[in-house]
């Protein structure tokens, strides 16, 4: 090893050489560079209205690249993005970002970056590739949730209440508060991601759109619900004659936001009747026919009357009582016709099927909001449902009279959407069950009232013949059959099985309501409702 | 820089052919034997702001004499380029938004030389080559303009060498051709000085895409190794915005007669 030259006189001369490759070049980097990439956009913004809307349509950014990028690469991060795609005509490219479906993801806020990299040759032989700038582009995609309901929709004027508000992807969000329009919600506690259990103050009558605030969430979020509140009912006791004669009342209901009392009978093979109070009268009664109609409920919005015919659920408006399209029940088995329905507290309702025959049968589920009516892989026995005025439970009493071993009576917890069995093993009579405004009890075949856990709380006289329960499941309020008259019974603790006595004397109505009678109470509490084959009777709620 | 660096090389074409007639005394061989190299080498490239890349690459090359003043060679090379995205596409908090994506290139190509050499004066050549690069990204990618998942270039190059001392002084000129897209010219001007035989320390510069590009490149054959093994180190950066600079470590592998670098540059490959 030695040197072969001096190394100052070297790294001079090498000095001078390059400085002359310099100055000779010295115009490249002026010229701005032909290996830059740009975009038309920085940014990307998607909103979904509810995590069961429509997928975003896809937007599209434009990408213009110099003359010396040989290669293009576009790749991304975040769950929101479904795919991006890219065509390229001369030296630009149309890239299009097509958001995720709002089904997949669910409510909240996504975000997610987009890098556009133009690359050129590295070398003189384009043996490997070199980055050019990248320019990124920031996806945000906020999926909003939804409210969907609260349940019940109505309220009674300067009464705080309590209410269940459901809707979808609230768990991803922090709620920060509830309002009635611009009232604040006393309390709220978040159940789950798509229930919300609520109190509210005291209001004036009117109409209040339930919002959730969200500081994490841009905008107010698409509201479905709406609180009515109404002004306390005070109607004198009244009979209301039928507009035919003799029918067989299959369901009655009280429409506390109209003012208005709705009977399904089988008159003429299946009609509707609906008396309307003006404030100082009831009207005469309004009809619409509807062939081999069974049941009835107010949807949970109260926006419809769910009406079940044998074969199908036909919504119909709860004024003019005009019918909408039916939805049939899909592949409903032979020798088997829908019998009876529940409201759920998210606008859904579950069917229970009949055969003439003690056997099972399956459910069917409908969805408000899709417009679907579905059948269930459960069956029941001839089943009878009754919802709590909060949408949840919903109780399921089975059986016919050919039923020789008891069948068990179900709930059904729509948090959970689960079926749970109770303790209760009990074959129905022609009363139908009934469950109070919160759940905490109920009255199976008029006689057996259930507590917590479904534990027989006591008994009422077995010639009650129709029943209904105050909100707070206080007090249970019959008909007698052999009295002729109404009766009064103090719930509110157990009898351990045994049997409840009546408060006070048998109130005589205003008319014999005749047989089969059905028996309701509006939300305040201040009226009964009681319909049999006879006569629609209006009564005052007894103060006992 | 393309019309001077290109007068540059002619230039230094015509001193080398004009001195050739006056130098054919007592020289040896274009080519002293026949010889092979295999090298591997890794380069990380990165631009600023963007993505980096990291390569491997292998190459072999065979050199043969061809009578007194000739030789010709033939290089054959691979190589995988892997795409470091994540600092482009992470969010601001340094977090990612799901699973970072991932874009590779290869490339594989060939190139055969014909060239006249001085051992005692320099040498002049002319190469063709083929390559093909290839992208396998996760994402859209493509190269331009037609789209495709591949790119074919073919590439000619011109160079001369003088040789003085220890000094060597070279000047390239390559046309490259890419598929569907306007031709590439490059001139490359290379300063080396040999402090040690063994040792090779080099500057150059090239007008790639119209922009400079300024490299130090260091070999060295270990005499321990037995003047078997070149180790390659070289650093360039581009003089644009945003600015990419490369560094390049490599090693090489010489089969058959062990010379000192000089020799073997001027006398060998």
């Amino acid at each position: 090893m030695h040197h072969v030259f001096g190394a100052r006189r070297v790294a001079g001369v090498l000095s001078i050489f390059l400085l002359s490759a310099c100055s000779s070049s010295g115009d490249g980097g002026d010229d701005g560079r032909s290996t830059q990439t740009s975009v038309s956009a920085d940014s990307i913004s998607f909103t979904a209205d509810a995590p069961d809307a429509a997928t975003p349509a896809a937007q599209t950014i434009t990408a213009t690249f110099g003359d010396s990028v040989a290669h293009l690469a576009v790749i991304h991060t975040g769950v929101g993005i479904a795919n991006v795609t890219s065509t390229v005509s001369g030296r630009t490219a149309q890239i299009t970002v097509e958001p995720e479906s709002p089904a997949t993801l669910g409510s909240g806020v996504f975000s997610g970056n987009i890098a556009v990299t133009g690359y050129f040759c590295a070398d003189a032989a384009c043996t490997s590739l070199a980055a050019g700038n990248t320019q990124r582009i920031t996806i945000n995609y906020q999926i909003s949730p939804v409210i969907l309901s609260i349940a019940p929709y109505v309220g009674t004027a300067n009464v705080a209440n309590t209410a269940i508000i459901r809707g979808v992807g609230f768990a991803a969000f922090p709620t920060q508060g509830v309002r009635f329009n611009d009232t604040q919600a006393t309390e709220f506690v978040l159940l789950s991601d798509q229930e919300l259990r609520v109190n509210y103050p005291a209001l004036p009558a009117g109409t209040y759109e339930v919002q959730v605030d969200s500081s994490a969430h841009q905008g107010s979020l698409q509201s479905q619900a709406t609180l009515v509140v109404v002004e306390p009912t005070d109607y004198p006791a009244q009979a209301l004659a039928y507009p035919v004669a003799g029918p067989s009342v299959r369901e009655l209901l009280y429409d506390a936001e109209r003012r208005a009392i709705l009977l399904a009978t089988d008159a003429s093979g299946g009609t509707l009747i609906r008396y309307a109070h003006d404030g100082a009268a009831w009207s005469a009664p309004s009809t619409a026919a509807l062939a081999d109609l069974q049941d009835m409920a107010l949807s949970t919005r109260g926006d419809r009357i769910l009406a079940l015919t044998g074969t199908a659920l036909v919504p119909v408006d709860p004024v003019s009582l005009a019918a909408d399209e039916p939805l049939a029940a899909p592949s409903l088995p032979s020798g088997t016709s829908l019998k009876g329905l529940a409201v759920t507290n998210d606008d859904r309702a579950l069917i229970t099927t009949g055969r003439a025959e003690s056997e099972n049968s399956p459910l069917y589920l409908y969805s408000g909001r899709q417009g679907t009516l579905a059948q269930l892989d459960v069956v029941m026995n001839n089943a009878t449902p009754a919802a709590a005025g909060v949408g949840t439970p919903l109780v399921f009493i089975q059986g016919t009279s050919e039923t020789t071993t008891a069948p068990v009576v179900l709930l059904f917890n729509v948090s959970s959407a689960q079926f749970d069995t109770t303790p209760v093993r009990l074959t129905q009579n022609a009363v139908p069950p009934v469950v109070n405004r919160t759940g905490s009890r109920a009255i199976l075949n008029g006689t057996n009232v259930y507590g917590a856990g479904f534990s027989l709380f006591g008994t009422l006289p077995s010639t009650s013949v129709a029943a209904t329960l105050n909100a707070d499941g206080s007090r249970a309020y019959t008909y007698d059959s052999d009295a002729g008259a109404l009766r009064v019974f103090d719930i509110s603790e157990s009898q351990n099985g045994g049997a409840y006595s009546a408060l006070g004397s048998p109130i005589a109505l205003a008319g014999d309501p005749g047989a089969n009678p059905r028996m309701t109470i509006s939300p305040d509490g201040n009226t009964l409702f009681i319909a049999g084959s006879t006569q629609l009777i209006v009564q005052p709620t007894p103060d006992l | 820089m393309t019309s001077r660096t290109s007068t540059a090389v002619a230039s230094l074409s015509a001193l080398l052919l004009a001195s050739w007639s006056v130098t054919t005394a007592a020289q040896t061989r274009a080519v002293d034997t026949l010889n092979f190299e295999a090298g591997v080498e890794s380069i990380d490239s990165d631009t600023s702001g963007s993505t980096s890349n990291g390569t491997l690459g292998l190459n072999l090359r065979g050199t043969l004499p061809l009578g007194s003043f000739f030789g010709a060679s033939m290089e054959a090379g691979y190589s995988e380029s892997r795409v470091r995205t994540r600092e482009v596409v992470e969010n601001e908090d340094g977090t990612l938004s799901g699973i970072r994506p991932s874009c590779n290139f290869d490339h594989l190509g060939g190139e055969v030389s014909l060239f006249a050499r001085r051992p005692t004066l320099g040498r002049i050549g002319v190469s063709y080559g083929i390559g093909r690069l290839g992208s396998d990204c996760s994402e859209t990618s493509f190269f331009l303009p037609h789209g495709k998942d591949s790119l074919d270039s073919d590439r000619v190059r011109f160079d001369v060498e003088l040789y003085w001392r220890s000094f060597t002084i070279g000047a390239s000129h390559t046309t490259l051709s890419l598929d569907d897209a306007p031709e590439i010219e490059t001139t490359t001007i290379t300063g080396s000085w040999y402090p040690l035989e063994s040792l090779r320390l080099s500057l150059y510069g090239s007008d790639l895409y119209e922009e400079d590009t300024y490299g130090l490149s260091l070999e060295h054959q270990p005499q321990f190794l037995g003047d078997g093994f070149g180790v390659q180190l070289s650093y360039a950066k581009t003089d644009a915005e945003p600015g990419t600079r490369t560094i390049t470590l490599g090693l090489t592998y010489y089969f058959g007669k062990r010379v000192p670098l000089l020799v073997r540059d001027r006398q060998y490959r």
